[in-house]
């Protein structure tokens, strides 16, 4: 605070006010530079561990939505690629069953071998 | 009034209220302490169930039968939620929960309370609620059961209800194990009983499910369900089962029963095709229960392999009755009485034997009991001890009649049979593994027993082949491949007496022999093209164990020309 009029016969009070006042100010300062540094030195790391947290929240929440589409995705596989789906489908696909007796073994001595057929004797009728 | 007693009129008074103040206090705080902790608690405190994850269920190769997806549910309350936002909420939910603004604010005005306004919707929609800030709108978590596979397998597999909790299959037997245990949590409501999250506190921790792997292999059981649907396209039928399983560890590698069902979509099938008649449904097994007459005599030593059976006559008298052959076979050795199917000789061959040995030989097989298998409402069949036989029993039990027996029950006794004569108690659940993949309970070697000894279960064995190679199961019988069996066409009993025109048509046998790999058991249920078994069960049969056999890649054990 400055005294910007006084009368000539008050110029004792000028020196003492602007010494008290610039000695209050200069504390006040130091005061909040030491609070500030104590301050900044504590919230400081503290904050970088919130941001952290706040990061790894996001990531965990990431992480679990790649989980569940994962998930899903696997069940829709699961479905596309059943046995019983694709075998229904052979003739889409241009595939065919493969009977027991066309398939052919490959031999100890390297040749391909037919498998036998049981006998074909005519079957009676009417057996339990 | 002078001061000084006015003085001590106040102080008396004073401590007069201290007193009762005090004395309240002590009322509340120590001798009602536990009543006022305990309401406080009520009005405070919330407990709130979180379900873990159910388990998947999968099979040995790896396929998964069901499994379960995050989803949320959006609640509402309009008790809680001030009529001026309605308009609002309304226009901020409709888009997550692919309703009308419309919809939701008629059911806001319909409902009284707390409702559903939306199942099954995707996780990312309880961020989005979330962010609405309002008392009366939620969200909570739930689970989506999937059935990728469909209808394979489903009567195994079984189904959920609304709630997640399994009501048949193994999702019913294995509840416990699938559902896990839900965690529980505490939290506290302020005065305006609005939740505070910041004292949420973990009472009990929760557990999620267990999966369950199967011993079916999906591309076995694909087979077994696709040739029973041809078969019934074919002959028609009211329905079908067959069972496949490793004697030598009871293993079931598929368990089919037609008409089936979508776990996933349980509503669409009426109720009578929910249970799985390879395990709830007992029939009398007809002629494939000669084969265990011949084994109680053949153990006893009353009959030896090589003998020469009188099949002659056409039928057999007993007590009375006379019970029809198919024909007069005169004398046949005892593998062509079984290849024939013969009446008469199975007859006479049970009237050998003595009627608690035959008891004892019957039981050993396991019949008249339940197996035992993962699977609820399993059947137990019918079979009724000697103190219950007439005179006709014996001869009716030598050709399959006064028993019953569950496709799984003839599919055990089978097994024992190619399994030189151990019966292995049969088992569906290998393991129960956790989220991580290690294995929790593994797989207990199941109880077996010695049903009959090794050479009388090999020279069976060797009779049953004679059925399929020159017998009545030749439709059986599976290229490069020696295939025992035996077919058996059985006339259902209902009401208590045998109804025409009604059977069921059954094929039991096993491959490759020697060192069976696979038990097949097939029956077909009231076949309408043809009823004999000859003509329904054993080429349904033969075109699951030829393509079990090519799936498996096994090189045939006869083989023919070389090219």
């Amino acid at each position: 605070m400055r005294v910007l009029s006084r009368l000539p016969s008050n110029d004792w009070l000028e020196r003492p006010l602007d010494g008290r006042w610039r000695r209050w100010l200069t504390w006040c300062c130091l005061g909040a530079a030491l609070v500030g540094v104590v301050l900044a030195s504590f919230v400081a790391p503290r904050q970088a561990v919130v941001r952290m947290r706040y990061e790894i929240a996001r990531l965990h929440e990431h992480v679990d939505r790649l989980e569940r589409d994962h998930r899903r995705l696997v069940l829709e596989r699961e479905a596309l690629s059943s046995p019983a789906l694709l075998a229904g489908k052979l003739e889409d696909l241009g595939l065919t069953q493969v009977g027991a007796g066309r398939l052919l073994a490959l031999g100890a001595d390297g040749r391909l071998q037919r498998p036998a057929t049981s006998p074909a004797q005519p079957r009676p009728q009417g057996r339990r | 009034m002078v001061p000084r007693a006015r003085f001590v009129v106040v102080i008396a008074v004073l401590a007069v209220w201290t007193a009762a103040v005090v004395g309240r206090l002590f009322q509340v705080q120590v001798l009602q302490s536990r009543a006022w902790e305990a309401e406080a608690a009520r009005q405070q405190e919330r407990t709130l169930e979180v379900q873990e994850p159910r388990g998947d269920i999968r099979t040995r190769d790896g396929r998964i039968l069901a499994g379960s997806l995050e989803r949320v549910a959006v609640w509402a309350n309009p008790r809680k939620l001030s009529r001026a936002w309605w308009p609002e909420v309304a226009d901020r939910l409709a888009p997550l929960v692919s309703q009308t603004r419309t919809a939701i604010l008629a059911q806001l005005e319909e409902r009284d309370g707390f409702f559903y306004l939306a199942k099954d919707l995707e996780p990312e929609v309880a961020r989005e609620v979330a962010r609405l800030r309002h008392k009366g709108v939620g969200t909570l978590p739930m689970e989506r059961r999937v059935y990728p596979h469909g209808t394979l397998a489903g009567p195994v597999v079984g189904f959920v209800d609304a709630e997640g909790v399994g009501q048949a299959g193994l999702e019913s037997s294995y509840e416990k194990t699938l559902g896990g245990a839900a965690a529980v949590y505490r939290l506290f409501r302020d005065g305006k009983t609005v939740p505070t999250p910041l004292d949420l506190r973990l009472e009990k921790p929760g557990r999620p499910g267990l999966s369950l792997e199967l011993s079916l292999d999906s591309r076995v059981q694909a087979v077994v369900e696709q040739e029973l649907v041809r078969t019934l396209a074919d002959v028609g039928g009211a329905g079908a089962s067959a069972v496949v399983l490793d004697p030598r560890t009871g293993e079931i590698l598929a368990l089919a029963s037609l008409p089936s069902y979508d776990p996933g979509h349980v509503g669409d099938s009426p109720r009578r095709d929910w249970r799985n008649r390879a395990v709830e449904d007992a029939v009398e097994p007809g002629s494939t229960f000669k084969p265990f007459i011949v084994a109680a005599a053949l153990g006893t030593g009353v009959l030896q392999p090589w003998e020469i059976v009188d099949c002659s006559g056409g039928g057999v008298q007993v007590a009375g009755e006379f019970i029809h052959d198919h024909a007069n076979y005169g004398l046949l050795p005892l593998r062509a009485v079984l290849a024939k199917s013969s009446n008469a000789g199975a007859i006479r061959i049970a009237h050998r034997v003595g009627e608690q040995q035959l008891d004892e030989a019957i039981r050993l097989f396991g019949f008249g009991r339940p197996t035992g298998i993962e699977l609820p409402a399993e059947a137990s069949g019918i079979y009724r001890g000697p103190a219950g036989w007439s005179a006709l029993s014996r001869a009716g039990l030598a050709i399959g009649q006064e028993v019953s027996t569950s496709p799984l029950q003839l599919a055990q006794a089978y097994a024992a049979i190619a399994n030189d004569g151990v019966l292995v108690k049969p088992t569906l659940v290998l393991a129960t593994v956790d989220r991580d993949g290690t294995i929790v309970t593994p797989s207990h070697r199941p109880p077996q027993r010695r049903a009959l000894a090794p050479e009388v279960a090999r020279a069976l064995t060797e009779m049953l082949t004679a059925v399929v190679e020159e017998g009545t199961g030749r439709a059986a019988a599976v290229p490069g491949f020696r295939v025992a069996g035996k077919t058996g066409t059985a006339q259902k009993a209902v009401g208590g007496s045998y109804a025409a025109g009604r059977h069921a048509a059954w094929f039991a046998g096993f491959l490759p022999v020697p060192n069976p790999e696979f038990v097949i058991v097939v029956c077909i249920d009231e076949p309408e093209v043809t009823f004999w078994a000859a003509d329904v069960a054993a080429p349904a049969f033969g075109r699951i164990a030829a393509r079990i056999v090519t799936l498996r890649g096994m090189p045939p054990q006869l083989v023919g020309e070389r090219t």
